[in-house]
């Protein structure tokens, strides 16, 4: 039950900490209702007045609200839903002025700049990671409450200090009992199946320098891990399916079983499965199938499932890895495989098996790409909208959002946007978002205006956009891209940084050829963008 | 305390300005405590407790006790987190109206969270306790009794003198919401039972209000 967020509920003022605060509540509120919707079962087996029936179980009220709000929902499904999603809309103001003369402080409200309440597109989409991943389950529908419980047993006793993103390490717990309650539901598993290949993998100048899509991953993996996982000789398979719920906007990971795995002790391993939606590293992201124990050849037949809007999927990169469970100690790594999600076919939802690898590590310098930049971006040439408007030809660049940001300590980070229209690098060509604080994938929309243009002017022109990270006080450039036409000269001079990929080439030529009108794209932020002299 | 074993549950929930004394009001209701310290709250909030309700007839004679297991609704009165608490307010079956005897801009206030409460409660006509808190504090009163009561009386709601520091009137507060709920209900259930020379509790004094009007007013 995805609750329609009632438009007139901005709670975008209020700071992370307080949502999380206000979502605790919530969530002490919802095991209160699920308590009394066991009670109301009973009672509706037992209870044989109908009209008392009503009273009891508390019917009379909720059919009474029913008629003045439309949707079925109370506030605190609606109230959870909206933090979740942080969708801002137009202020509440008539309780604003209703209430005169209370002195109270109120902290800074995070006001959207103008642009963005021009759109009526997704404004500051912030992903509290942690908050979302530890009560995603909140807004689940009725029949589905035992999945509802067996989510909240396993994050229950999550307290929020272990919603904090480990930094670096793969240290890893003593194994709980994390089943999750759905098993995946194919039946035949037993035989061994013929292996499709569903990730269709292209090659597109993001991955071009790779040879497969697992290396890079293994790399971005091995970033961030710490210690040494080499003990064992990776050897096996692991057999799972990928599916996406476009309804419940959830990806579940159907983990099967795995086959002749390496043993990790004597003869034996005691394994599971973890998963993560990388580059993401945090807790939230880290998801584990039950121990099987003294096997080689584990069955486990369960789905991990992440709720995550099919966007953000596809600058995702799924990492299945296997372990022994270690009670005392370090647990052992068996070996994993990753998958690039953005490459990925999702109309193929069989099981598949794939070779387990062991991890490689490569240096933060060969990294291609630090996710994608979305963006719209359109030029509007002087007198073409009428009336002598506009005065000179304006260039618009939407900045939606970036996604997937990889900095080299993996996790949410704080992050902005600084844009440039090449020859002009002066300060005041330069314009710059604001920051988005702790975020993989921040939504910016933020539309930078320049003007002054001629049409051929654009021929010679770049737009430089680079996405920088900052912590504390330092910032550090992730990387960017540049728009142009690619030719290497600007204005008869050879200069480095008219050095567009093919795909920014065309976004750029789209844009001159499509007078005042939005081109959209997402594209790759790349960190070799050839310097120039500042 | 939080099994399925209870009769009802019941959700209230506790409304007013910033500081009146909402959550101590609640804290001393369920836990029988007072402390002095100021502590805003964080948009929302909620305590629990267990009560028995004994209705009583119109022939005064004692109903079968039922377990009651009451919610209480804990609001921030701080206006930022106005948007948020009124979006609680259609969860809530009755509400405990506080201001302070000691700040008369809290109790000016208190028309407007009436018609708040009137526009975004489960139904037009919600029951309401009215609670001038901080009675105690006698030396620093602002409004009289006088002036609180008349404007119960123009809503029709009954109007209590509390406080949060030294238990007065809390418990009568509460208990006469818990009534005024069950009433509602009980005078559904039993359509037959028309109570005699009930005193109308809720809502404008319209002389339009007779008992048939009455209980075409109800969920049933």
């Amino acid at each position: 039950m995805e609750e329609r967020l009632d438009s007139s509920l901005d709670l975008s003022h209020l700071t992370e900490e307080e949502q999380s605060s206000i979502l605790e509540v919530l969530q002490r509120d919802l095991e209160l209702r699920h308590r009394d919707e066991g009670r109301v079962r009973i009672l509706e087996q037992t209870e044989t007045d109908p009209a008392r029936l009503r009273f009891l179980s508390g019917a009379w009220f909720s059919e009474e609200r029913s008629k003045r709000h439309r949707s079925q929902s109370s506030g605190c499904d609606l109230v959870c839903a909206t933090i979740r999603h942080r969708k801002t809309k137009s202020r509440d103001l008539p309780l604003n002025e209703l209430f005169n003369g209370e002195r109270e402080e109120t902290t800074n409200n995070n006001n959207t700049s103008p642009e963005a309440e021009e759109r009526l597109k997704n404004s500051k989409e912030d992903e509290i990671e942690g908050i979302e991943g530890n009560l995603k389950s909140i807004p689940a529908p009725r029949t589905n409450i035992p999945l509802v419980q067996d989510d909240q047993n396993r994050n229950g006793s999550a307290s929020p200090k272990e919603r904090k993103r480990r930094s670096n390490g793969h240290s890893e717990e003593p194994e709980d009992d994390l089943t999750d309650g759905h098993s995946g539901d194919s039946d035949s598993l037993s035989s061994s199946l013929t292996e499709p290949d569903p990730a269709s993998l292209k090659t597109s100048s993001s991955t071009s320098s790779l040879h497969s899509a697992y290396t890079l991953s293994g790399s971005m993996m091995s970033l961030f891990s710490s210690g040494d996982f080499g003990v064992v000789e990776v050897r096996g398979r692991i057999q799972y399916s990928l599916v996406y719920d476009t309804q419940k906007e959830e990806l579940q990971v159907r983990v099967y079983r795995c086959e002749d795995i390496a043993s990790a002790r004597k003869n034996r391993s005691d394994p599971y499965v973890k998963t993560y939606l990388l580059p993401d590293k945090s807790n939230h992201s880290k998801k584990k199938t039950a121990v099987k124990k003294k096997t080689l050849n584990p069955v486990y037949d369960q789905t991990l499932r992440y709720k995550v809007r099919i966007g953000e999927l596809r600058s995702r990169t799924l990492n299945l890895s296997v372990w022994h469970a270690e009670p005392l100690g370090r647990n052992v790594f068996l070996g994993e495989v990753e998958v690039s999600l953005g490459l990925w076919d999702w109309t193929c939802m069989q099981p598949l098996w794939q070779d387990l690898q062991p991890r490689v590590y490569l240096s933060p310098d060969s990294i291609n790409s630090r996710g994608n930049i979305m963006l719209s971006i359109k030029f509007i040439p002087d007198g073409f909208e009428g009336g002598g408007l506009p005065l000179t030809g304006e260039l618009h660049i939407w900045l939606r959002e970036a996604q997937g940001l990889l900095s080299n300590k993996g996790g949410a980070v704080d992050s902005f946007v600084r844009s440039y229209i090449l020859p002009d690098a002066s300060r005041q060509s330069g314009q710059k978002t604001r920051v988005v604080k702790r975020s993989i994938s921040p939504t910016y929309n933020h539309t930078m205006v320049y003007d002054g243009f001629q049409t051929s002017d654009l021929r010679e022109a770049c737009a430089e956009l680079t996405v920088w990270h900052r912590e504390g006080l330092k910032t550090h450039i992730l990387g960017g891209i540049r728009l142009s036409c690619g030719s290497g000269q600007s204005y008869g001079e050879a200069v480095s940084w008219m050095d567009s990929t093919e795909e920014e080439v065309t976004v750029w030529t789209s844009m001159i050829e499509n007078p005042n009108h939005w081109i959209d794209t997402t594209l790759p932020i790349r960190t070799n963008l050839t310097h120039r002299s500042e | 305390m939080s099994d399925g074993e209870y009769d009802y549950l019941i959700k209230f929930l506790a409304l007013g300005d910033s500081g009146v004394g909402k959550t101590s009001f609640l804290y001393q209701y369920t836990d029988g405590r007072f402390n002095s310290k100021f502590i805003t709250t964080v948009g929302i909030d909620f305590r629990e407790k267990r009560v028995m309700y004994k209705s009583t007839g119109p022939d005064g004679s004692s109903g079968r006790g039922q377990k009651i297991h009451m919610q209480l609704w804990d609001t921030a009165g701080q206006e930022r987190f106005r948007s948020l608490t009124t979006a609680f307010f259609r969860d809530a079956m009755g509400f405990l109206l506080l201001f302070d005897l000691t700040n008369e801009q809290s109790f000016l206030n208190v028309r407007n969270w009436m018609s708040q409460l009137q526009i975004h409660a489960y139904c037009e006509n919600p029951d309401i306790v009215l609670c001038g808190n901080k009675c105690d504090l006698a030396d620093q009163r602002a409004v009289s009794e006088d002036e609180a009561r008349e404007l119960a009386e123009k809503y029709g709601i009954p109007y209590f003198e509390t406080s949060a520091a030294n238990g007065q009137n809390v418990n009568q507060a509460v208990d006469v919401l818990l009534d005024l709920i069950m009433k509602r209900m009980e005078r559904c259930v039993d359509k037959s039972w028309i109570p005699d020379g009930t005193v109308r509790a809720n809502g404008p004094t319209n002389p339009d209000m007779s008992e048939g009007s009455d209980r075409g007013k109800c969920a049933c």
